[in-house]
C-alpha cells in the first residue's frame, strides 16, 4: 500500500524528531533533522498528494539517506530513532558525498 | 539475413541517425545525452517507415497541453537496436534574482499517478507537478529554499552544513 504524505510526515516529526519548517512554501510541508556529525537531512511532502508514488517514495528515501525497507521499518515502528540515527552516522544510503566528510 | 558488409553499413546508418536525433533533441531542449546504446539481434515489433524498414519508439514527457518532448528514443531493425536518453539541463537565471553558475542535470520521471517528478543527483532536491513546467518550477523553489536553509545553519560549529552550503554556492547564487 502506498503511504500517504501525512503518514510519513507525522512519523518523522513525532518519532524521529524532525522539525517542521513552516516558513517554506504554501504547497508543501518541509521537515528537517539536524543531529551532530551529520549534514542536515531534509525532505518535503506535497499537500496535494493523496498517496506517494513509487518514484517519489524513492526520492524521499534518498533525501532521508535510507533504503525503502528501512523506511517501511520506520513507519511500522520496527526501526527506532536510535537505529535511524545510527544508520545516518554509519551507513547512510546513498553515502554522504566526499566533500562532506572532511 | 543481411550480409556482414550490409549489416555493417546498416549499423553505421543507425548510429548516424541516432547521433543526429540525439544532437537535435538535446540542442532544442537544452539537454544532454546521458546514454546511447547499440546492440544486435533485437526483434522488430513495429515498423516505422523512413526510407527503409526501421522501428522507432519514443517515451514522451508531457510539458503542457499537447506539447511533449522525447526524453528517450529507440529504434530497431531486425539486426540492430539503437537508443539514447536525454536529460534537460537547468542553467543561467532560474528565478528572479537567482543564477545557476554551473548547469544542473535534471532527471525527469513520470510517477505512478501520472504526475511529473524532476530531481537532480547532486543535491537530491526534487519537484513535482502535473506538467513538466509545474514540476520544474517546484524543483527550482525547493533548490532556493534549500539554499536559504543551509545559509541559516552554516556556522563554524556545524562544519558539515558549512561544507554543503559551500558546495551548493558553487552552483547556485543570488544576484547581488
Amino acid at each position: 500500500m502506498p503511504y500517504k504524505p501525512r503518514e510519513i510526515a507525522d512519523k518523522l516529526r513525532n518519532k524521529f524528531d524532525f522539525k517542521a519548517d513552516e516558513s517554506k512554501g504554501d504547497d508543501h510541508w518541509y521537515y528537517i533533522l539536524k543531529i551532530e556529525g551529520v549534514p542536515p537531512i531534509r525532505t518535503k511532502f506535497s499537500h496535494n498528494k493523496k498517496e506517494i508514488g513509487s518514484k517519489l517514495e524513492g526520492m524521499i528515501c534518498r533525501q532521508l539517506r535510507i533504503k525503502k525497507p528501512f523506511l517501511d521499518g520506520m513507519i511500522k515502528c520496527t526501526n527506532s530513532k536510535e537505529a535511524y540515527y545510527k544508520q545516518l552516522r554509519e551507513s547512510p544510503f546513498p553515502a554522504f558525498e566526499e566533500y562532506l566528510k572532511k | 539475413m543481411t550480409s556482414t558488409g550490409g549489416q555493417s553499413q546498416l549499423k553505421r546508418g543507425a548510429a548516424r541517425f541516432a547521433c543526429y536525433a540525439a544532437e537535435t533533441y538535446s540542442h532544442d531542449l537544452n539537454a544532454i545525452v546521458t546514454s546511447m546504446r547499440f546492440s544486435a539481434g533485437r526483434t522488430v515489433s513495429h515498423v516505422w517507415q523512413q526510407g527503409k524498414q526501421v522501428t522507432a519508439t519514443r517515451d514522451y514527457i508531457k510539458i503542457a497541453g499537447d506539447v511533449s518532448i522525447p526524453v528517450s528514443y529507440s529504434f530497431n531493425t531486425p539486426e540492430l537496436f539503437a537508443s539514447f536518453e536525454i536529460s534537460p539541463l537547468l542553467s543561467g537565471e532560474i528565478a528572479s534574482g537567482w543564477q545557476l553558475k554551473k548547469p544542473l542535470m535534471l532527471k525527469v520521471e513520470v510517477d505512478d499517478d501520472g504526475s511529473m517528478l524532476i530531481s537532480d543527483a547532486v543535491f537530491d532536491e526534487y519537484g513535482t507537478g502535473e506538467t513538466f513546467a509545474e514540476a520544474k518550477q517546484d524543483y527550482i523553489q525547493s533548490l532556493i529554499a534549500y539554499y536559504d536553509l543551509l545559509q541559516t545553519w552554516a556556522t563554524d560549529d556545524h562544519p558539515e552544513t558549512q561544507a554543503l552550503f559551500d558546495y551548493l554556492r558553487t552552483y547556485l547564487q543570488p544576484d547581488n
